[in-house]
């Protein structure tokens, strides 16, 4: 599976007003809850432990998550952020092509980009960044059911 | 051979806000300040199947979950 690098047209972030387009790897991505399927736009980050996903996904899916286990995140600058966990069905492709396996997550309540991380994404693939060309490559490994 | 179509450029005004794209994620149909904002947004304009994203601040270089 082949999917452009998305381009987004954004300000110099010390404070300049020039306007350039960057790239990040993000992909789509289908979240299957208990009342429906929702298909979000995920970030590959590689430097990711775990997969996090926005919390409107446990409102509209009817996911349950565990209250009594949330997950610490730290990440640049030391800032630690508590998730909740659930489990989910994650799905990607379509037809005779499609792949889909269950993983735990972390919710979190902020407004967040989904990060697809390690644990319950990155692991199911080999992954090929190409940077030159701006489209990231996906191919599932012998973890994923056939 | 044609080239894929390559996404749409998130403009900048679209910065902190969520997203509902085409089902091909190929063009923005809805934006909204919530997810339900975008999605009704877009299906004002005719698409009622999107993919959700929300797009970090314009000024600011993004590396992960945003705390």
């Amino acid at each position: 599976m082949k999917y452009p690098y998305r381009r987004y047209a954004v300000l110099r972030s010390d404070g300049g007003t020039e306007v350039r387009t960057i790239y990040r790897p993000l992909v789509p991505v289908r979240i299957v809850g208990s009342s429906g399927t929702v298909e979000v736009l995920g970030l590959l980050d590689t430097g990711a432990d775990t997969t996090i996903l926005p919390w409107f996904l446990v409102q509209e899916l009817g996911i349950s998550v565990a209250s009594d286990n949330r997950w610490r995140l730290r990440g640049v600058g030391n800032q630690v952020v508590s998730v909740s966990s659930g489990r989910v069905e994650l799905q990607m492709g379509r037809g005779r092509s499609s792949l889909h396996w269950s993983a735990e997550v972390g919710f979190i309540q902020e407004r967040t980009v989904a990060v697809l991380g390690h644990a319950g994404f990155l692991e199911h693939f080999r992954v090929v960044f190409d940077g030159l060309r701006h489209e990231v490559t996906l191919q599932p490994n012998t973890s994923l059911p056939r | 051979m044609s080239e894929p179509r390559l996404p749409q450029i998130v403009p900048v005004d679209c910065a902190g806000k969520w997203l509902a794209w085409t089902a091909d994620a190929l063009s923005i149909a809805g934006v909204g300040d919530t997810p339900a904002e975008a999605k009704a947004a877009a299906k004002r304009a005719g698409v009622t199947e999107t993919v959700i994203e929300w797009v970090p601040p314009a000024d600011e270089s993004f590396i992960g979950v945003r705390a």
